[in-house]
């Protein structure tokens, strides 16, 4: 019971580091990226590559942030170099963009870390495992909870308690008024892409020691969190966190109680809550009419 | 005075005829050999679930991530129907394949349609996400994820012999496919279709009745996504969820019309030849088959958003 | 029997007061104009009488028929058309196959199959009159002068033959010396036809010679009403050039 529990958290963690990135990002640019899983997946073959050097734990506990960095310094690249282009076309183009930018990043992850399955759980043996309540829980694994707990208040912190969550908010209320207050919007879309996927990548560095990384990863990540997303309320980080705790429960209890079907059950409730309230559970008033 | 109307009153004869040769090539395919002979059965069948998925993207202005949903559904169908029942004909199998496409595009639509933008295409991929989960789950019915094998078929009553033969049945299926589609859009109702497409508002106060439209719509593009996917089946010989049911199944749909050009009627049909042919070739390079397709997405997302048949139309109408 | 009638019609936005008890009556082939400041809830009104908006309360009779909570294509079919501030036009089809769009709805043949072809014809022929009576030409939306999008607009409209049009703001936009080559074509057209109209408009001149009668809204409620004559009145003045 506990380890699930531990288990349904870490999931949760995980997804709504993933899914925040994405909800920042669709609730600012109005663009839903489908190649967030691809950072998140980078994130991990990142740490992978890094924790290479040394066993020293330091590196390893570091590992995440660096990951984090260079997803969210690929991320203010691909929406500078690329993205940027479609602005104004629609969200068909927007959206299109991102889906090929899945395949594109698929074979440069072949190209760079191969076709296996990485993993690296020194860091979990390294901290040992503590005792909750009479079950065995490694250590990470509630560190990584923690850590998860923290980025989320800061991020809560970050936007709506600081000038710079102040721009942003603006910026997604109306880009136009917001620009004609002297905010560079492009600055405030690029800074909110390198977020988005410094908070994907993060999560991928955190994941190396639990299980690692496979090619194909990033597409379930991608639809768990378009499920968070959906259910959560498409922008709201405080649907998110819910949404998160809700889906990673529901997975982890429903894998060792219905195994068959425990998917099946995240996809009905991503289609109940569309059908019953599109704007999701925190979402505002309903999008459209 | 180009482009007075687009109903097909007065669509004339000329660009029709420029269709024969292509018709000639086509039937003339099997003489290239059983290998391009496969490659272009696969074409032609991706090319109607590509043409039924632009019903809806084209034409009516909804994009669907799940469309897959349909293939698979028809796909399934015949492959269930020869797994639990050894019905093999084809002429049974299809036709059930459209039944229960149909039925399905139904129940998925009313839910569907009453979305538009990013809450259709979120729709869509969740429902064809369940349907896939449950494809893999429900070993006993569907084969999980091993899928069904289907080992031979036959056409009242005679053993289809070799995938030439099949390739010619595919051959009348993908005309009369065409065909239909080709009435369909270009008659009042397709017509009716762009205008909710293009002003949901207008339409409305033009006494059109949207929700009964866009399901309409849906359906249709079901109907022939079903079709395809039962004929693919049967012309493979076998099937998975994964092969045929997942969302990068339904994201190729959407990459073929992108390719070949949402606004062009044919423009499906030549995404999907140009795919299916580029993935063969460049997979049986050993290079780099998703670099590839995803560099190929992401410029003509850039550089030419409307495709191939979108730019050579343009480029026919400036002169 | 009145063609049009509202029942003190009511609808607010949160503390706006968008429209508030508005009653107002309509005979056949009559045409009202309704002028009032920015923002004093004359969309609104047409929102409410075309079925865009639910009224929080009040009631729509059309021909004496409670119509209140019919959607608003059942309205089109019963006979009122409407035009848009911001014209609702097909980009991409051509201003032909708007047109046959609403006459293709308004006469069921909105399917797969032509009825019959010369059923199609006569569509078609209908079209490409009122395209010529309103000066539009034949080309795709897209490439239409803002004028003419107005105008394809109100004429998607008319081609519904509607007994009652609304048409929001039909000038907006247009340059002042072709204002009144476009509202004179429109006008002649729906006096032409015996339609009813309810014309929202801000040109004065234009409301002064074009209308029958006028109503002047303020902060949602219907402030004066009468003929051409209460555009005279001081408090009419004083409201509508406040504006
Ligand atoms: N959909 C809406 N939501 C909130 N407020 C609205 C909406 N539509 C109109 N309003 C408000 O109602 C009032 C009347 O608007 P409107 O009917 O458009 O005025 P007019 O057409 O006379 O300029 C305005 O204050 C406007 O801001
Ligand atoms: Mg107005």
């Amino acid at each position: 019971m506990i380890s699930q529990i531990v288990n349904g958290l870490i999931f949760a963690s995980i997804l709504f580091l993933v899914a925040t990135g994405l909800t920042i990002i669709f609730g600012i640019l109005r663009v839903v990226n489908f190649a967030h899983g691809s950072f998140y997946l980078m994130g991990v073959f990142i740490a992978y590559s890094i924790t290479r050097f040394s066993s020293e734990p330091a590196l390893h506990l570091a590992a995440p942030f660096i990951a984090g960095f260079v997803a969210g310094v690929v991320g203010i690249a691909f929406e500078r170099g690329l993205l940027k282009n479609v602005y104004g076309r629609g969200e068909l183009f927007e959206l299109l963009l991102t889906y090929g930018m899945i395949f594109v990043f698929m074979d440069i992850f072949r190209i760079l870390w191969g076709s296996m399955p990485v993993s690296d759980p020194t860091i979990t043996f390294k901290l040992g495992i503590i005792s909750l309540g009479g079950t065995m829980i490694p250590l990470y694994n509630i560190y990584l909870i923690l850590i998860a707990a923290v980025l989320a208040t800061f991020l809560w912190f970050l936007l709506s308690k600081t000038k710079v969550g102040m721009v942003i908010r603006a910026t997604s209320f109306d880009s136009e008024v917001t620009s004609a207050f002297g905010v560079n919007v492009s600055w405030v879309y690029a800074l909110t892409f390198f977020l988005g996927c410094f908070l994907a990548g993060f999560a991928g560095g955190l994941m190396l020691p639990v299980t690692g990384a496979w090619i194909g990863l990033d597409v379930d990540m991608l639809i768990l969190a378009l499920v968070v997303l959906v259910v959560g309320g498409m922008g709201s980080i405080k649907g998110a966190l819910v949404a998160s705790i809700l889906i990673g429960l529901i997975r982890s209890f429903g894998i060792s109680m219905f195994p068959a079907i425990e998917l099946a059950i995240v996809y009905l409730i991503m289609i109940v809550v569309l059908i019953v309230k599109p704007s999701g559970l925190f979402g505002g008033a309903e999008v459209e009419s | 005075m180009k482009a007075e109307t687009n109903l097909v009153n007065s669509v004339n004869l000329k660009t029709n005829l420029l269709y024969i040769p292509l018709v000639i090539v086509l039937l003339l395919i099997p003489l290239g050999g059983e290998y391009i002979t496969y490659l272009t059965g696969l074409a032609l069948l991706f090319g109607i679930a590509a043409l039924s998925l632009n019903v809806l993207l084209g034409y009516t202005g909804l994009l669907s991530f799940g469309h897959a949903l349909f293939f698979g559904c028809g796909a399934y169908t015949a492959g269930m129907l020869v797994k639990h029942l050894s019905i093999t004909s084809i002429e049974i199998l299809v036709p059930t394949s459209i039944i229960t496409s149909v039925i399905l595009a139904l129940l998925v639509g009313i839910v569907c349609v009453r979305h538009t933008r990013i809450y259709f295409t979120m729709l869509t991929i969740a429902i064809s996400q369940l349907f896939y989960a449950l494809a893999h789950k429900l070993r006993p019915i569907t084969g999980g994820d091993d899928g069904i094998r289907i080992y031979s078929t036959h056409v009242f009553g005679h053993e289809v012999a070799s995938i030439t033969e099949f390739y010619y049945y595919i051959l009348v299926a993908f005309f009369l496919c065409l065909f239909c589609l080709r009435i369909i859009l270009r008659s009042p109702f397709g017509l009716t279709l762009q205008a909710i497409r293009d002003s949901e508002l207008r339409a409305r106060f033009a006494g059109i009745s949207i929700i009964k439209y866009r399901l309409a719509a849906f359906v249709v593009s079901g109907l022939f996504a079903g079709i395809a996917g039962s004929m693919y089946a049967l012309f493979l010989g076998q099937i998975s969820p994964d092969d045929v049911l997942s969302v990068m199944r339904s994201g190729e749909f959407v990459a073929m019309t992108l390719l070949g050009g949402y606004t062009s009627f044919i423009g499906p049909i030549v995404g999907s030849f140009v795919f299916t042919y580029l993935k063969a070739v460049i997979s049986s390079a050993a290079l780099y088959w998703y670099l590839v397709f995803g560099i190929l997405i992401v410029s003509i997302v850039i550089f030419v958003p409307t495709g191939l048949m979108g730019e050579i139309e343009k480029r026919r109408r400036t002169g | 029997m009145d063609l049009l009638n509202t029942e003190a019609l009511k609808k607010y936005f949160g503390e706006v007061h968008a429209v508030d008890g508005v009653s107002l009556t309509l005979r056949d082939a009559e045409l009202l104009s309704v002028v009032g400041p920015n923002g004093s809830g004359k969309t609104t009104l047409v929102n409410l009488i075309s079925g865009a908006l639910k009224p929080d309360s009040g009631k729509v009779y059309f021909e004496g028929r409670d119509i209140t909570g019919i959607p608003p294509h059942k309205r089109v079919k019963m006979g009122i058309g409407r035009s848009f501030q911001i014209p609702a036009i097909y980009e991409n089809l051509t201003t032909l196959d708007s047109l046959l769009v609403s006459i293709f709805s308004n006469t069921n043949l909105s399917h797969v199959f032509y009825k019959t072809k010369d059923k199609f014809e006569k569509a078609k022929e209908e079209a490409i009159n009122l395209l010529e009576t309103l000066n539009i030409p034949l080309k795709l939306v897209g490439e239409l002068p803002h004028g003419q999008r107005k105008l394809l607009d109100v004429a998607m409209a008319l081609s519904l033959k509607p007994k009652l049009i609304l048409l929001d703001e039909p000038t907006a936009g247009i340059s002042l010396d072709e204002r009144d080559e476009v509202m004179q074509t429109i006008v002649g057209f729906i006096r032409n036809q015996k339609i009813a109209a309810i014309i929202v408009e801000h040109d004065m001149d234009i409301v002064a010679e074009y209308s029958d009668r006028v109503i002047v809204m303020h902060e949602g409620r219907v402030l004066k009403e009468g003929g051409k004559e209460i555009l005279d009145d001081g408090e009419v003045r004083r409201i509508l050039i406040g504006d």
